[in-house]
């Protein structure tokens, strides 16, 4: 186990939210939500399910609206305003739970797609940065497969390529193994832990604790809507603070 | 601390980049072109119509008729082409047009039902002949059907004097003439009865599917709405004094009378949509039955239960959950195939409407109607069809 | 389901046919009796027919008016431009066919293959010519078959379609200085196939745009979207040709139109509703999780919606879409009600020629299996492709 030497003190905040509220109707998903995440600081997001930590990263680069309350990514207020929502979305990568990759593309088309498309990228240049990135995250060879005819953690894999390829500041990952078979998992353990090394600032929903522990900077536990607990993964796993925690970890590790 | 968090305060968002305000124009500029489309039709239209002396109005309405209609009445209220005017001439087409939509609906069902089991015999032969019926009916339009019933197969029958009485039935060339409980020429108006009766007898039923989704008892709706039904019927024949009478089809010489007659274009019209129709729910049926866990059948035959009762007992009950919707379909698609009258001369409400258009000169109004009433038909009916689903629905529970 | 399962023999047993016999008609008292009395019906309907076809009817009045049948009042000396049209789209099947089944053999260009080449052996009889025209056509499919195995990817096909769609429109119509050819002069099958065809294709467009205002998320355009849609369903496609028959001229303040178009405006409005709702039910079909993938990853609203929903919703529905199409080509039948000479029409007008007085018969008989090799064929073809999308999930 490694803790990880980095010196954030000095890095600028790249999100910030401050008191965000989010209903669903009469449901109050988020309450007061605080929270800042610096530069190149992996920030892992848990906490029972229904407790609003997808809502939240969701609300990042607004997939989910919020109500009250105020987020800035990379200086950016996120507002109705177009031009700052398609700023901010061109900046944070986003990796799904269910993958999300489009089947009636190719592997390297799902990769190109956006760069292309958004940043109006030659198609010849795209298509060397797929191969990279398929490099990178170890299937070079399936680029010209469909979503298809790939295992669960080759998909997810390609997702954070597909991600990737925007070459976004900020990486969000929303729980990328829990529809994964445990054989897989670490296979996209492998290449989360890897980016973490790189210096990208990740924002993660999981409750895969050995990744926590050995890439985190900082455990932000959620509850009922609220952010109930901050700390250093060791601090966290070890000495929770909250009541609330505590049931949580039993919760988790007692099975 | 940071290099980002200090420019918070932000210019106002001008309005064409705010997502909120964006939606909003974007619907009223449809809204706007959509209004500016229709302002620029019926200008166009009136145009149009001025150039040929026309307006677009109903004025025509209340005037006299003046042409015949071979059947029906406007709903139990006899037509008079001498006095009455095109609204009365209108109720009765769509008289007709309800007459055998109705019928078809229930015929269609009954044949439907019996081809769709055929097509999953174990009878090879059976099995094959269900599978050629459905495929030559399906696979051929309607129109060419009905046509080929009509010219080729009613009018071709032999004419009334020839025919031997089936049952006290005749089937010419003339048309079908059956026993049937008649209005009495001097009677009171029945056909309001009739309508009391379904409607009382729907509204039992819904009462006591809401009972049985409230309780959880079993309640039996169905048969508790069948005989409010008939209770209505009944009482109303003795309330209104007997106004019906026993009617048998006796042979005279143009033709026959008494009974309930219906002319070749109904019959033909008849026949040709429900044996249209019954391909199409007999595929429904073939895949409804085929919805139901394998595991039915052999718990079914496991407790002792025969084919048949295994078929009526189990598997048809939960088969039509699975059939509701699409017969529904068909059952819409049955009423607005019943305006192909007009290729043979039934007067439905479409044919009557069309010759009314052609009396009047008011075509455009006539068919501007027409299509108001078939609206109305299938609301009615996809409306009673969702609240049959609905209802049959909660029972799984 | 259960009651088609036979249990499989056991295997000492030799399947012959009394064996087979007594398994699939004669297993139980039921069994033989419903055997007998279906066995019955089918005698008496194949021998009437087969009495009245070889014995009673009197086939001429088919070839006497063939030509008349396939492509009603166009004018004889124009028919090449028939010709030309069936030659290119028997290439064209060919090509897409060979495209297609490139290392594996696809069956749904067969069926249409098959049916075009049933059909011109009917059209043997249309000129002088097809001595010489039918051979080149039925050359032209396996031509282009081979061709299409080696070199033509299927994707150009797709545009070809379009392109051959386009041309054979302004090769039914336009003057090239021989005299042209008017919408009033198609008729018979001619005219059966162009109102279904620029029917779907017309109503393409619109369809779309309206699945796609219907499940948008501003209330105000689905609503208008919903409304339209649903009044067009609930009218019959008869009552919707009427209106067309009125409404078209007075729109275009009372112009003179030709029938024809009128009937191709109904036909498109009726078919955009339909068509409409088909897509409708493949957008809902594509995840929400497409949209946020593509939204997270930087794509527009529009972009999301033309590169990632609306590919994978128009290939669910691809099946439907045939149904759809079939059942369009069968409601053409109905402009015989408005007087336009399509199959249904021209046959009546037929019968009702003094020479062939009471041929009511032969005629409908053809044409409805004329309406049948092509619905069947088309019906079919959806089947397979509905298999073939399934397992390439």
């Amino acid at each position: 186990m490694t803790t990880p030497v980095k010196d954030l003190s000095n890095a600028p905040v790249v999100i910030a939210a401050s008191q965000v509220n989010k209903y669903y109707g009469q449901f109050h998903a988020l309450k007061d939500v605080n929270l800042e995440v610096k530069r190149g600081e992996v920030v892992v997001v848990i906490g029972p399910s229904g407790s609003g930590k997808s809502t939240f990263i969701r609300c990042i680069n607004r997939l989910e609206e919020h109500q009250q309350g105020k987020i800035m990514v990379q200086g950016i207020e996120l507002s109705n305003d177009v031009r700052n929502i398609d700023a901010i979305r061109r900046d944070v990568g986003m990796v799904f739970q269910s993958f999300n990759l489009f089947p009636h593309l190719s592997v390297l088309q799902n990769i190109t797609l956006a760069p292309m498309r958004v940043k109006k990228i030659e198609k010849s240049e795209a298509e060397k940065i797929g191969r990279q990135l398929l490099e990178r995250v170890g299937i070079p060879e399936q680029a010209d497969k469909f979503p298809g005819q790939l295992s669960g953690g080759q998909q997810q894999r390609v997702a954070i390529a597909r991600a990737l390829a925007m070459q976004p500041k900020i990486m969000l990952f929303d729980e990328p193994t829990s529809a994964l078979d445990p054989e897989m998992i670490k296979e996209v353990l492998d290449v989360m832990k890897e980016l973490a090394r790189s210096g990208m600032t990740m924002m993660c929903v999981t409750h895969e604790m050995g990744f926590a522990r050995e890439v985190a900077d900082r455990i932000v536990f959620f509850d009922k809507g609220q952010v109930v607990e901050e700390a250093t993964p060791d601090e966290f796993y070890h000495h929770p603070k909250t009541d609330r925690a505590k049931l949580f970890l039993s919760q988790i590790l007692g099975h | 601390m940071s290099d980002f968090t200090v420019n918070a305060e932000q210019a106002p968002v001008p309005f064409y980049r705010d997502v909120k305000k964006l939606a909003v124009i974007a619907q009223v500029v449809f809204l706007l072109v959509v209004l500016a489309g229709i302002f620029i039709l019926i200008n166009n239209v009136n145009l149009g119509l001025k150039k040929q002396n026309l307006s677009f109005g109903f004025d025509f309405l209340p005037q006299t008729a003046g042409f015949q209609v071979a059947e029906g009445t406007a709903f139990g209220v006899p037509y008079d082409s001498g006095s009455d005017n095109y609204i009365k001439v209108i109720l009765v087409g769509l008289y007709n047009t309800l007459r055998i939509a109705i019928v078809g609906m229930v015929l269609a069902t009954l044949l439907g039902v019996l081809v769709g089991i055929a097509r999953l015999s174990s009878n090879w032969l059976l099995n094959r002949v269900a599978l050629v019926y459905v495929e030559i009916l399906r696979n051929t339009p309607l129109l060419v059907q009905l046509v080929v019933w009509y010219f080729i197969v009613v009018l071709q029958l032999p004419p009334i004097k020839e025919v031997e009485p089936v049952l006290g039935m005749y089937l010419s060339n003339s048309g079908l003439a059956i026993p049937w409980m008649v209005q009495k020429p001097d009677g009171i108006n029945f056909f309001p009865v009739t309508i009391l009766a379904v409607a009382a007898g729907l509204a039992v039923f819904a009462f006591f599917v809401q009972q049985r989704n409230k309780s959880g008892k079993p309640v039996p709706a169905g048969q508790f709405g069948f005989l409010t039904w008939v209770a209505v019927l009944v009482l109303g024949f003795f309330a209104l004094g007997q106004p019906l009478e026993y009617g048998v089809p006796i042979r005279g010489n143009f033709g026959v009378n008494g009974g309930l007659t219906v002319s070749p274009e109904f019959t033909a019209l008849l026949v040709g949509l429900v044996v249209y129709t019954s391909s199409f729910i007999a595929e429904i049926t073939r895949a409804g039955i085929q919805s139901v866990n394998k595991g039915q059948w052999e718990a079914a035959r496991a407790v002792g239960l025969g084919y048949s009762e295994t078929l009526q007992l189990i598997i048809l009950p939960q088969a039509l959950r699975v059939m509701i919707p699409p017969l529904g379909n068909q059952y819409l698609n049955l009423t607005k195939n019943s305006s192909l009258a007009v290729a043979i001369g039934y007067s439905d409400v479409l044919n009557v409407l069309n010759t009314s258009g052609n009396q009047s000169g008011q075509n455009l109004q006539t068919m501007v109607i027409a299509g108001g009433i078939y609206l109305v038909l299938s609301l009615t009916i996809a409306t009673l069809v969702n609240a049959y689903n609905r209802a049959t629905k909660f029972k799984t529970r | 389901m259960e009651a088609t399962n036979n249990p499989p023999p056991p295997p000492a047993r030799v399947p012959t046919w009394q064996l087979w016999a007594k398994e699939n008609l004669f297993s139980n008292t039921t069994n033989s009796i419903l055997t007998v009395l279906t066995g019955a019906l089918v005698i008496w309907v194949i021998s009437s027919l087969a009495i009245w076809a070889f014995t009673q009817a009197r086939w001429g009045v088919i070839p006497a008016n063939f030509r008349i049948l396939m492509t009603g009042s166009f004018p004889t000396e124009q028919l090449w431009r028939t010709w030309l049209v069936l030659i290119i789209v028997c290439l064209s099947s060919g090509l897409h066919w060979g495209s297609l089944s490139r290392g594996e053999k696809l069956p749904v260009w067969t069926y249409v293959v098959g049916a075009i080449i049933a059909l011109f052996a009917l059209v043997t009889q249309m000129g002088h010519l097809s001595g010489i025209l039918v051979p080149v056509a039925v050359i032209a499919v396996f031509a282009g078959y081979f061709i299409g195995q080696i070199a033509i990817p299927s994707r150009i096909m797709n545009i070809a379609w379009v392109v051959i769609f386009f041309g054979a429109v302004l090769l039914f119509t336009v003057d090239f200085g021989t005299g042209g050819v008017q919408t009033k002069e198609w008729g018979g099958l001619l005219l059966t196939l162009m109102l279904s065809i620029v029917g779907i294709v017309a109503s393409f467009p619109l369809g779309v745009a309206l699945a796609i205002g219907r499940t948008s998320n501003y209330p105000i355009i689905s609503a208008i979207c919903t409304v339209f849609i649903e009044v067009v369903r609930g009218t019959p496609l008869v009552v919707v040709f009427f209106i067309a028959q009125l409404f078209v001229p007075l729109l275009l303040g009372g112009a003179n139109i030709d029938p024809v178009l009128r009937a191709m405006v109904g036909i498109t409005i009726f078919s955009a509703a339909y068509l409409a709702e088909n897509v409708r039910g493949g957008l809902q079909s594509v995840p929400a999780g497409q949209v946020e993938a593509a939204r997270a990853v930087g794509l527009t609203g529009t972009q999301t919606l033309l590169l990632i929903v609306l590919p994978q919703a128009l290939k669910a529905v691809l099946p439907a879409l045939v149904g759809q199409f079939i059942g369009l080509f069968k409601d053409t039948s109905l402009v015989y009600i408005i007087g336009l000479k399509e199959l249904a029409g021209i046959s009546d007008s037929i019968r009702s020629n003094p020479d062939f007085i009471g041929t009511a018969q032969e005629l409908y008989f053809t044409i409805s299996v004329i309406y049948f090799i092509f619905s069947y064929a088309m019906s079919s073809g959806a089947r397979n492709l509905e298999k073939k999308l399934n397992t390439n999930r």
